[in-house]
């Protein structure tokens, strides 16, 4: 049985010229695929991070009917006895308030959407302390954080004096003095236009709120565990508020996640599919090359089933041989990507796609879900391709074979 | 005629308490909702006006009570301020055409309010920023007549029907005006939004002689989607037509 495994791959080295030129175009195929792959990959997780970690967070806890009334008088109590529960399951999770308020500096005013956050907490819940355009993350009392585009309406710059006024709780008129502290980097339409963060106990002494919390942010402590199984456990510690994934928060931007998933899928089949198009001109080249050579084979007894696992053979071994080299480039270039990532900061800004920010630095994911399929596919691409030369030729007559030209 | 009032609430609902001038006239039959209306602007002109009134506040969370002084003159100067409560004590609220200033004493600070706001609550009471700058008149802004006349709540009245010109840049779709016909003092007032959904409803009661005037003391605004809350305005004191200084409607007097 050895003997069709070795007339196979001395049939592949017969010609080695052909042979490398094929390993060589599928090995720079794969790299490509597998590369591909994973920065296609690592945009939709950072689309789906920016989408989370710089905005609601993976889970949110509120007040049940916030979502359709987000008003100050829908607030969760005592929000830190949930929260101490919640942190003791190794989850890590973040109060905050939200309120509307108008916002001056110099001549020049706003409204905006305030956050009151909880400086170390929310540090663990969200990445906007990464992400500033200017300054720092907020440190002390009256420091304030500004989204980019409310900033240049306002004309603040860092260590400039903020007015804030607020219809508070109780009906009175909150007005407070702040410092700019730091401006963040472009996040979404939203953020950017209207937020402005100051630390929870500013925004409850400027809108006269007690123990309370609008909202409790919450992130994986392990990024594996499934987002509705902690949902649920979350649900019960707390069975009298609302708490729901941010996929259910926000549908409409989960949908479209999703919905370009499954673009890049079809972006990934249509690359594979040009790839596996080298196979199949190189295996119907190889078997026309040797139609002669084959019908002698014939001639001296090989029958056309024999002649087929031949060739299927022969296609196995190079798609061996060039996926593990290729493998290897692909993984080595797929890791560079993922540790220096694609730098397009000189060619754009980055861009807002559905409400979320694409960043301009764009690093790659390397993992079995990237890197497997391109190979899979590959590999059932080549045995698909080679069926028609495979066939062609088990079904050549010695005798036309012999004087084929 | 000059006539003036006291007041920083809405200049259209309040060229309408100053409808009970037209009593001392003669008011014949045929007297048109135009002439009603051009009464009433004319009315506003080269006027000025100091007055103290209490503004109660209920919403469904909070409650509260407000004493406000005001002092305006003609369409364009007002300036308000809070006397009470302790909290709130100086917060100031200047109008200059159609410009809107908030003066916050607590942090010594002068807040423009962006037009983007106009539609925002003032200070947390039923009526809007925008009734405070919005210069429109009656007259001039809003096509008119007369949609009812005769006996309703056991006496004589007219009711005045207001759609916006088509260039006139107000808040409302449709006004409805529901006046005592023996002396034109309004009692009522329901302005709709663009679709003719009614917003809100300003009520008017407690007609007596103040500032030597016959005018209702007392003005509810009722919103409609929020049952159980309101705003009522009670003049505490009024005096008309005293010489003020353009000057004294400046930002600095803002921040006494």
């Amino acid at each position: 049985m050895l003997l069709y495994p070795k007339l196979a791959w001395r049939n592949i080295w017969r010609n080695n010229r052909r042979t490398l030129i094929t390993q060589f175009a599928l090995v720079v195929a794969l790299s490509l695929m597998i590369a591909f792959s994973g920065l296609t990959w690592g945009l939709i997780k950072q689309m789906e991070r920016n989408a989370t970690l710089l905005g609601p967070g993976e889970i949110q806890i509120h007040s049940p009917g916030y979502l359709d009334d987000r008003s100050i008088y829908r607030v969760i109590d005592h929000p830190d006895i949930i929260i101490n529960k919640i942190e003791k399951l190794g989850v890590n999770a973040a109060p905050r308030l939200q309120g509307f308020g108008l916002v001056s500096q110099g001549e020049n005013s706003s409204g905006a959407q305030i956050w009151g956050v909880d400086l170390m907490r929310e540090k663990k819940v969200t990445e906007f302390h990464n992400h500033l355009f200017k300054g720092s993350f907020l440190k002390k009392e009256r420091d304030v954080l500004l989204g980019k585009k409310i900033a240049v309406t306002l004309d603040a710059s860092i260590g400039d004096e903020l007015v804030i006024v607020t219809q508070a709780a109780d009906g009175s008129i909150g007005n407070d003095l702040y410092r700019v502290a730091g401006i963040l980097s472009g996040i979404s339409e939203e953020i950017d236009r209207s937020t402005i963060m100051m630390s929870i106990g500013d925004f409850k002494n400027i809108f006269s709120l007690g123990d309370v919390a609008t909202e409790i942010a919450i992130r994986r402590g392990d990024e594996t565990e499934n987002l509705n199984n902690l949902r649920d456990r979350i649900k019960n510690i707390t069975p009298d508020e609302e708490v729901k994934t941010w996929r259910e928060i926000f549908p409409a931007v989960s949908d479209m996640l999703e919905l370009t998933d499954v673009s890049i899928y079809i972006l990934l089949i249509i690359i594979y599919l040009a790839g596996s198009l080298i196979m199949l001109n190189t295996m119907l080249m190889s078997v026309f090359e040797r139609i002669k050579e084959l019908g002698i084979m014939m001639a001296i007894g090989l029958r056309p089933l024999q002649v087929l696992i031949l060739i299927f053979l022969e296609t196995f071994f190079l798609t061996l041989c060039g996926s593990l080299v290729g493998l290897l480039c692909g993984v080595s270039l797929s890791l560079y990507l993922t540790h220096y990532g694609l730098d397009l900061s000189s060619i754009t800004e980055g861009f807002s796609f559905v409400g979320i920010l694409a960043e301009p630095h764009w690093f790659a994911v390397t993992n079995v879900t990237t890197v497997l399929p391109p190979v899979i596919f590959l590999f059932v691409l080549s045995l698909l391709a080679v069926v028609y030369p495979a066939m062609k030729a088990s079904l050549l007559k010695p005798v036309d074979a012999l004087v084929f030209h | 005629m000059r006539v003036s009032l006291a007041i920083t609430l809405p200049l259209v609902t309040l060229s309408l308490l100053l409808l009970f001038v037209l009593h001392s006239e003669s008011l014949s039959e045929e007297l048109s909702s135009q002439a009603i209306l051009d009464k009433i602007d004319k009315m506003w002109r080269g006027e000025s006006s100091r007055g103290t009134f209490s503004m109660k506040i209920k919403t469904a969370h909070w409650e509260r009570n407000l004493r406000i002084k005001s002092w305006t003159k003609g369409l364009d100067y007002t300036l308000i301020r809070i006397e009470y409560p302790k909290k709130e004590k100086d917060v100031s609220t200047l109008k200059v055409k159609n410009n809107l200033w908030n003066y916050l004493p607590k942090i010594k600070r002068v807040i423009k309010v962006p037009s983007s706001l106009m539609m925002g609550s003032w200070m947390g009471s039923h009526f809007t920023n925008d009734d405070l700058v919005k210069e429109s008149t009656l007259v001039n802004d809003y096509y008119h007549h007369i949609t009812f006349e005769g006996e309703r709540e056991g006496q004589g009245v007219y009711e005045l029907t207001l759609f916006p010109k088509e260039e006139a840049a107000v808040v409302w779709g449709k006004i409805i005006i529901l006046m005592r016909k023996r002396d034109l003092i309004p009692l009522y007032e329901v302005f709709f939004d663009e679709k003719e959904k009614p917003v809100r409803k300003m009520i008017f009661n407690d007609v007596k002689m103040m500032g030597g005037r016959l005018l209702p003391t007392k003005m509810t605004v009722v919103p409609y989607d929020k049952p159980g809350e309101f705003t009522e305005v009670i003049y505490i004191e009024i005096a008309f037509d005293m010489e003020i200084l353009d000057t004294f409607f400046s930002l600095r007097n803002l921040t006494r």
